[in-house]
């Protein structure tokens, strides 16, 4: 008679398997919903600690104290906005002072001005002498301003005459400014 | 066909058992995943909403934080006398008195003579320039007097306030014209939310400049003629 008889069924290897498949399933379904509710508590926390509404607070107190010194902020305000446009005004505004004095120095003696018309744009002026070399040392000098874009940009002989009774020259120009 | 259903019940019945232990574990991760998509994704979203919130509502603190610091930061007299300076240079309105004191200083600093005077005021009545940039009063002037003594009145007129600006000059040995404009602006309107800014050193600078410039406002009004001879003097002073 064969003692070697084994009573307990083998367990195949498709069994074992099945059974470590079935373990896993249920770790991750008792594992699946406490990450779930973890990540969720996080988050919660998380977004809790984050939220705005102690700064929004914070924002309300500093929005009241400005208001109570509304009367400095508009008074700031103003003083800027007048500083602003008073730079803006005296940065566009042509020093015709300067203008006249660059000019003046540029005179010879003997040449002297009948006439001298400025505006933002040109500049026109008539002068006279009794010297012919005056009146070419000053065009000269007004050419040389002009190459040099020094008060004036252009210039253009408009006349040269001679007064007999006067017996002085005359000469107009015209330039651009 | 009553046994053909019978071997599908029973091979139902046999799948079912093989598989009942999986049924529970396999609805819990469904619905584990479910709450995720349904509540957690969600709930991540709303927490970077929270936090952009919250960075923004960090950055206007700041701001208002700072504007707080400017304004607790001024000396209120010194900010009155700004004011006040500021206002002189660029007047709220047609000043046409403190255009005739600034001509009336000008003149009698550099020794010229005013003749006669147009004024192009313009309408007088109230009108909404808040948001004009600049407005002007024209002004064409009469002096008696040559080129030195004009380029002087020139020069002390751009140092006087209110601010003005010489649009044209016309001279000849005797007689001089010039154009010049007056510049006012109106009070802007103030936004509640725009920033705070502190005067700039730029603007403090230009502050200590205008300073210095002649204040023709401070001086009285006349009570008589406004023309005046090139050796008298000013008619608003007493």
């Amino acid at each position: 008679m064969n003692t070697n008889v084994n009573l307990v069924l083998p367990k195949d290897k498709k069994f074992l398997e099945q059974q470590k498949r079935l373990i896993i399933v249920r770790i991750a379904a008792i594992v699946s919903p406490m990450v779930v509710g973890i990540i969720s508590l996080i988050i919660f926390l998380v977004t809790q600690a984050v939220n705005p509404v102690s700064l929004k607070k914070q924002q309300e107190e500093t929005i009241n104290k400005i208001t109570k010194l509304q009367d400095t902020k508009i008074k700031l305000f103003i003083v800027n906005d007048r500083l602003d446009k008073i730079n803006e005004l005296l940065e566009k505004r042509r020093n015709f002072s300067d203008d006249i004095n660059i000019l003046l120095s540029k005179t010879p003696n003997e040449v002297f001005f009948e006439n001298l018309e400025f505006d933002n744009l040109a500049l026109l002026l008539t002068v006279y002498s009794a010297s012919l070399r005056g009146i070419d040392e000053f065009i000269n000098n007004l050419i040389d301003m002009a190459e040099k874009k020094e008060v004036i940009l252009s210039l253009v002989i408009d006349t040269l005459t001679f007064d007999k009774d006067k017996n002085n020259y005359s000469v107009s120009l015209k330039s651009k400014l | 066909m009553e046994s053909r259903i019978n071997t599908e019940i029973q091979s139902l019945r046999i799948i079912y058992n093989r598989n009942k232990h999986y049924i529970i574990p396999v609805v819990v991760i469904f619905v584990s995943i479910v709450l995720v998509i349904l509540v957690v994704i969600p709930q991540f979203k709303t927490l970077l909403k929270v936090r952009e919130q919250a960075k923004q509502a960090s950055i206007v603190l700041d701001r208002l934080k700072k504007d707080l610091g400017v304004l607790e930061s001024q000396d209120k007299e010194i900010l009155e006398s700004q004011l006040r300076t500021s206002n002189l240079a660029l007047p709220t309105n047609k000043e046409v008195g403190g255009i005739l004191n600034a001509l009336y200083t000008a003149a009698e600093r550099s020794g010229v003579s005013i003749g006669r005077f147009s004024f192009q005021v313009g309408n007088l009545g109230s009108e909404d320039k808040s948001n004009v940039k600049f407005s002007t009063i024209g002004l064409s002037l009469s002096l008696d007097s040559g080129i030195l003594a004009i380029n002087s009145f020139i020069d002390i007129i751009g140092k006087t306030l209110p601010i003005s600006d010489i649009s044209a000059i016309k001279t000849d040995d005797n007689v001089s014209n010039i154009s010049l404009l007056f510049y006012y602006r109106a009070l802007p309107q103030t936004n509640v939310s725009s920033r705070i800014m502190p005067i700039s050193q730029k603007n403090l600078e230009l502050l200590s400049k205008i300073n210095d410039y002649n204040n023709a406002t401070e001086i009285a009004l006349p009570a008589e003629s406004a023309s005046v001879s090139a050796k008298s003097t000013n008619p608003f002073l007493p």
